[in-house]
């Protein structure tokens, strides 16, 4: 019994202390705050469920997220059939704190690019870790990265940075 | 860039995403974790119902029931040879299993049909009605259906696929016999005195339109445990508890608690286990009842006479006597020893064994 409150206790601190970046890498993915919202409470409830063993793992935060960007994935798929049933489909909801501009450019990147930009620059995830939570290869994240961002300055017109920093392996 | 990532960063101070109160994610949690619980038993109590429907019947059935389970319909394929015949109107199939068959114009009794299907030349019915007639293909392994008789006389096995000429039985049954080529099967047909004479036309049609079909061919089903004669794996440390017979053909009927096996009386002791003719293996029957222990066996008497046959049994406490009866009509007594074992040794063929208990009731079963 020890036990579990001891878990529960752990679980409530990081729960706190991941809720947001959570939220944010999940808004930027699903392109919509509703729907993100409703995703991250869901991937923080199954981390709950499973968090006897999801607790002890080396970085539980990347596990989440990949249950987060899997249950949008799902999420998508569905709503990519429902789209065709409906003739007036709801608008997705911008999050209120970013610039409508950025937003809009963000959005127009492609979904695989969002996830990227997301978990480099709001969880702060290295390449290595970005490739196990979206499943793909180390290089496919850094191609990944390198066409979001141009695609971005394009966007934007900011000026890109000349390359990702080649990160420090052990 | 840098600004695009300050700029989305700004998504993680914005007050309106705080984090819902983790007493909701344990609310949701332990919502689920009684709902998982409720599924896993109502499968588990579908697992249970779907037991007690399929399972529990096969466990508690009856000794004597057979076990039937509920299996999707395979192609029919014909295991081993099988009899193909039509039937004219007014006549109905007794029995049909592999190369034996048994129609009639007439129910039988089990007695009589068991008789039938024996394709005697001797056969005696005791139920068979004065205007039946029945047609039945079998065969007695005590017999053979081509070559000579004890006495020298040859066996003429009648037409392929008809009846031969007719012979008058006891009680004036009219018998006539066939042959079923390429087989060890052969074709009877018995009518009662009174029985009409478009019927006899029609067990020639019944007898013409037999056909014996092999399918694939099987092997014969493996005898009992201990019943064959010299059979190795059967007991060999017996006591003579019956004997039966005179002369050559007597008999001595040794056996131990399940166990029985009847050897020639002057056949040499010390040889136990080869010079066994019949027996077998059985638990004492009911109070009144009686088993037959293997089947009819030859016993051979003195030279130019006719065979004897001889069977065991067993029978149940209470049983005072018991008769054996021939397939000719003749009957006599068995011996009966210790535990219920018997043995009956006689002239013809013996069919049948009657026991009569002490109330002076009686009880029957086949010799095959």
């Amino acid at each position: 019994m020890e036990q579990t409150v001891a878990a529960d206790v752990s679980f409530d601190r990081w729960y706190r202390s991941e809720h947001s970046r959570m939220l944010a890498l999940l808004t930027v993915v699903a392109g919509d705050a509703d729907v993100a919202r409703d995703t991250t409470a869901e991937a923080f409830t199954r981390a709950l469920e499973r968090w006897e063993r999801v607790g002890v793992m080396a970085s539980p935060s990347a596990w989440t997220y990949r249950v987060g960007v899997n249950l949008l994935r799902r999420r998508g798929r569905r709503a990519a059939f429902e789209m065709r049933l409906v003739r007036d489909p709801p608008r997705p909801v911008p999050p209120p704190a970013v610039d409508a501009d950025l937003w809009a450019a963000v959005r127009a990147l492609p979904v695989r690019q969002r996830t990227a930009i997301a978990l480099r620059y709001l969880c702060d995830l290295p390449q290595r870790e970005i490739a196990a939570v979206m499943g793909v290869a180390e290089g496919t994240v850094s191609a990944t990265l390198t066409a979001a961002r141009r695609r971005l300055a394009d966007e934007l017109r900011v000026v890109d940075e000349p390359a990702e920093r080649q990160e420090v392996r052990p | 860039m840098t600004d695009v990532a300050e700029e989305l960063r700004s998504l993680l101070d914005y007050p309106a995403n705080a984090p819902e109160p983790v007493e909701e994610l344990h609310r949701r949690v332990g919502v689920r974790r009684r709902r998982r619980a409720r599924r896993r038993s109502l499968a588990a109590g579908l697992a249970a119902v779907a037991m007690s429907i399929a399972v529990v019947p096969i466990l508690h059935r009856a000794d004597d029931q057979p076990t039937r389970i509920a299996t999707v319909p395979a192609p029919a394929i014909p295991a081993g040879p099988r009899l193909e015949y039509s039937l004219p109107e007014g006549w109905q199939t007794l029995y049909a299993e592999g190369n034996r068959l048994a129609v009639a114009t007439d129910a039988l009794s089990d007695r009589d049909r068991e008789l039938a299907l024996l394709t005697r030349s001797d056969a005696s019915f005791r139920d068979l009605p004065p205007d039946a007639v029945v047609v039945a293909v079998g065969a007695d392994p005590l017999d053979v259906k081509y070559g000579t008789n004890w006495d020298g006389s040859v066996i003429n096995a009648g037409p392929a696929y008809g009846l031969g000429p007719e012979r008058v039985l006891a009680g004036g049954v009219r018998f006539r016999k066939g042959d079923v080529p390429q087989s060890i099967v052969q074709i009877a047909s018995y009518a009662g005195p009174d029985a009409p004479a478009s019927r006899l036309r029609e067990a020639e049609a019944v007898a013409a339109s037999i056909r014996l079909v092999g399918a694939g061919g099987t092997a014969p089903p493996a005898p009992p445990a201990g019943s064959a004669s010299g059979a190795s794996a059967a007991p060999q440390a017996l006591k003579e508890v019956a004997r039966a017979g005179t002369g050559p053909s007597s008999v001595v009927l040794e056996a131990d608690a399940d166990c029985a096996y009847f050897r020639p009386a002057g056949s040499q002791p010390h040889q136990q286990g080869h010079d066994r003719l019949g027996g077998g293996c059985g638990t004492r029957p009911a109070p009144g009842a009686i088993a037959t222990i293997g089947s009819a066996v030859l016993v051979w008497g003195e030279p130019g006479t006719a065979p004897s046959s001889a069977t065991a049994m067993r029978v149940g406490p209470d049983v005072k006597s018991v008769s054996a009866r021939t397939a000719d009509g003749r009957t006599f007594p068995a011996a009966l020893g210790a535990t219920g074992w018997g043995v009956a040794v006689g002239p013809g063929r013996i069919v049948g064994l009657t026991a009569i208990d002490s109330a002076g009731r009686q009880t029957e079963s086949f010799v095959p």
